[in-house]
């Protein structure tokens, strides 16, 4: 016999009422998932939209010394956008990857499959808040990350295979010059690029140790320098008459540690 | 004229939304208009259905900022392939505006988004660069729950007054009312959703056959059912 069949209506309410449930998940899963966009790492290049004020113009020299850095050695310093991927930092490096799709769509390809280009997401945006929006600029501006001596000498590897040359003076015609692009690259004058370098390589032939300008080294007298500096601000406070117990050791301490240090720098 | 843009949504699948989106899209260009279908789905069914290369450059590109050239199907009916692509890494990070702003300059009086069906982040490019949606369902629970989970999420968006559509209905797929189930699926709709307009497609062999052979419907069979029961679907769309 057959089988008798429930109510079609009641199967279908049932259906809606399983809807809603599962709208809570899809409520969470969305929400993750805008959290995950606000935290990438890479933007559509024609997505990126250009700063909504300029404070500083582009400057065509520099846009195309940078091309030839990205087409060695791609774009090291991502650009900063806003949320809606607005421009904060990087013009120059903007305006080079476009030149560099304009001119040698090849190397644009393989430098950034996908028109992706890579950016680090600032969480707010420019238009609501301008204040943000020029502090990341001008923080940008001001300070680049520092690379060290190694990085430093990694990618001049890089370079040399890619027949970029230590010379000095104006590279003949043909060949490319080693440290003005590492310079631009990483955003340091050329003259320190080819100190490290030539370190390098006293290094490299046997030149050992006490050289003042290897980073550990370099560090330390700078740490001892601002001791010293403030020491001496300490001490220049002018003091009561009568010190507590505990001040006047503090004062005695602080004179002890800084005649160490003078002694030390010398 | 303004453009319009429709989402064909279901999340649930074989429910009929891309017979509905290429099916619509064939009598909208019939009536004189320029037709656009992007297709969302990885499985690339709209371009082959309307008879040409569903491998051919299409929406992922389009999503990437390039610009594909759309494959004429009929005068005034053209097609962005889906694919593979659309599953991406690069497309699943787009945010759920960036389909709506390339779409909105290009040149048609009709846009159509065919959505796939389960992957929802590809469903939602085409929902929010939508001003209409359809939500088909046939007569089936497993598919009025899919179909109720969109609803809710567009009213959702509607209320929070996000980027999305400011009207949608719901399309009853493949209706043959002899049925018990077809017969209790609009009652059950309308109570449920009182107040959202519902389309009824009906049971039609021509539909299936025009996919099948690759023809645009009303290229295959203009005086259908399916047809038809589409214009009061393309009527609704224009003049709401």
């Amino acid at each position: 016999m057959a089988r008798k069949r429930q109510d079609a209506s009641a199967l279908f309410g049932k259906a809606t009422d399983v809807a809603a449930e599962i709208h809570h998940q899809d409520q969470v899963i969305e929400k993750k998932s805008e959290r995950d966009r606000s935290q990438r790492t890479t933007f559509l290049l024609n997505r990126i939209e250009k700063r909504l004020q300029d404070t500083r113009p582009v400057k065509e020299s520099h846009v195309k010394e940078l091309v030839n850095s990205i087409t060695a050695l791609g774009l090291i310093e991502p650009l900063v956008v806003d949320q809606k991927g607005r421009l904060l930092a990087g013009a120059h490096r903007l305006a080079a990857i476009s030149l560099l799709k304009e001119t040698s769509s090849e190397v644009y390809e393989q430098q950034f499959p996908g028109n992706q280009i890579p950016v680090r997401m600032m969480p707010f945006d420019a238009e609501v808040d301008q204040q943000m929006a020029l502090q990341v600029e001008l923080a940008e501006n001001e300070k680049r990350v520092n690379y060290s001596r190694d990085q430093i000498q990694q990618l001049a590897k890089r370079l040399r295979a890619l027949d970029y040359r230590d010379t000095k003076g104006r590279p003949k015609q043909g060949e490319k010059a080693l440290g003005p692009a590492l310079a631009v690259a990483i955003g340091v004058s050329t003259r320190y690029v080819r100190r490290v370098l030539s370190e390098q390589s006293q290094i490299s032939k046997g030149a050992t140790g006490e050289n003042r300008n290897l980073v550990p080294i370099f560090n330390r007298t700078k740490s001892l320098k601002r001791l010293e500096t403030s020491l001496l601000a300490f001490l220049a406070i002018p003091k009561p008459e009568s010190l507590t117990k505990q001040d006047a050791s503090l004062e005695k301490a602080a004179i002890d540690l800084l005649s160490k240090i003078q002694k030390n720098m010398k | 004229m303004t453009q319009q843009r429709i989402a064909i949504a279901a999340r649930k699948g074989g429910v009929g939304k891309t017979t509905i989106a290429c099916g619509l899209a064939s009598v909208m260009a019939n009536q004189g208009k320029q037709v656009l279908v992007i297709d969302l789905d990885p499985q690339s069914n709209a371009a082959y259905v309307l008879g040409t290369n569903p491998t051919a450059p299409g929406t992922a590109n389009l999503l990437s900022g390039e610009s594909p050239e759309p494959l004429k199907a009929a005068p005034g009916l053209y097609v962005l392939p889906g694919g593979s692509d659309l599953v991406g890494y690069s497309i699943q990070s787009l945010d759920p505006e960036d389909l709506a702003d390339v779409v909105k300059p290009l040149p048609y009086d009709v846009v159509i988004f065919d959505c796939p069906p389960g992957v929802e982040y590809l469903e939602r490019l085409g929902v929010v660069a939508a001003n209409s949606t359809l939500v088909c369902t046939d007569a089936h629970p497993l598919a009025v729950m899919g179909a109720g989970r969109v609803l809710n999420e567009l009213s959702l968006r509607k209320q929070k007054e996000r980027r999305g559509p400011q009207r949608w209905a719901i399309a009853l797929s493949r209706i043959d009312l002899r049925r018990s189930m077809d017969q209790a699926l609009d009652k059950q709709l309308a109570e449920a959703y009182p107040d959202i307009p519902r389309l009824m497609i009906r049971q039609d062999a021509s539909l299936a056959w025009a996919s099948a052979e690759r023809i645009p419907l009303m290229d295959y069979e203009a005086s259908c059912r399916g047809a038809k029961d589409l214009e009061k679907v393309a009527e609704w769309i224009l003049n709401g």
